[in-house]
């Protein structure tokens, strides 16, 4: 497990890189960017101390879904890869449960979003039999979608 | 300390809809997962033994039971696990804690793919005229509509 420490706007990976690690914040604060460096950033979470974030790196499939920054100078986190993740468990065991509520946020969160692409796939259907189809709903997915790349 | 409890065949160790805050670990026997126990949809949706768990949603959500479990064998041990001795149940078993966090990295997984499939299926279907349709895309159409319709009863 390696320890890193980064400066105020330093960036500790960037949205659309792969990577398989996951990070515990030691000290300071991180920014998490949506779309960080363009006209259209946004903040979506501010974390600091005890908390994790890339986890899903861990699952190596999915490009990084986010910018992270560190908001302080001297922000240390921790780098955790997936065959280090026992020992890690090991050595702080409320981190597990912390992980677990994390990917099951994840898992409720994302089938959310799914279910509503599929009430999106509804209204359409629905809408083609009376002919007029909104067109509103599918410029996001198209955007959504257009960020995994594949 | 984590408390031991025994179930005898036939008896109920959580039940579908209920609260719950706790995950359990088979220490020894078997038990069946049922959708509408006793009801007219009944499913056994899987046998657990030895070594396997259910219920952490509950201990990590406080979400309510998504299933019921039901002893099947007699002497049927399981070990109740909540947030005060997880960390002793951690200590004991780490391969299941282990076990736990992948499948539900695995899990994840699956989950984002389905709804970037279900993205590109919904974009697609919007840039094709509706005669330049092809069949497979249809039927992509109509499981999505179908799982929207299901999600709702």
């Amino acid at each position: 497990m390696k320890s890193l420490t980064f400066d105020q706007n330093q960036i500790i990976f960037k949205e659309g890189s792969f990577g398989s690690t996951m990070y515990d914040i030691v000290s300071g604060r991180v920014g998490v960017f949506s779309k960080y460096g363009t006209t259209e950033q946004t903040r979506v979470a501010e974390l600091s101390a005890g908390e994790l974030f890339g986890e899903m790196g861990m699952i190596e499939v999915y490009p990084r879904s986010a910018t992270v920054v560190a908001l302080e100078d001297g922000t240390q986190v921790s780098e955790i890869t997936e065959s280090e993740l026992s020992h890690y468990f090991k050595d702080k065991p409320e981190k597990a449960i912390k992980l677990m509520r994390t990917l099951s946020r994840r898992i409720r969160e994302t089938n959310e979003k799914y279910l509503n692409v599929c009430k999106t796939a509804y209204e359409r259907y629905e809408a083609e039999k009376s002919g007029s189809v909104p067109n509103e709903e599918i410029e996001m997915i198209r955007r959504e979608y257009s960020q995994f790349n594949i | 300390m984590s408390e031991i409890r025994t179930f005898k065949p036939g008896e109920v160790i959580v039940r579908e809809g209920e609260p719950g805050d706790c995950m359990f670990s088979i220490q020894g026997g078997n038990v069946g997962v049922f959708r509408d126990y006793g009801g007219p949809g009944q499913k056994k949706l899987a046998e657990l033994v030895s070594g396997d768990y259910f219920g952490e949603m509950s201990l990590l959500d406080h979400a309510p039971r998504s299933a019921t479990v039901v002893a099947l064998q007699p002497n049927t041990f399981v070990e109740e696990i909540t947030e005060a001795n997880f960390n002793e149940f951690l200590e004991k078993s780490p391969e299941v804690v282990m076990n736990m966090t992948m499948q539900m990295c695995h899990h994840l997984r699956d989950t984002t793919r389905k709804y970037v499939e279900a993205c590109h299926t919904v974009v697609e279907d919007a840039d094709t005229p509706a005669p330049k349709k092809s069949e497979s895309l249809l039927a992509r159409i109509r499981s999505l509509r179908d799982n929207y319709l299901n999600s709702r009863k």
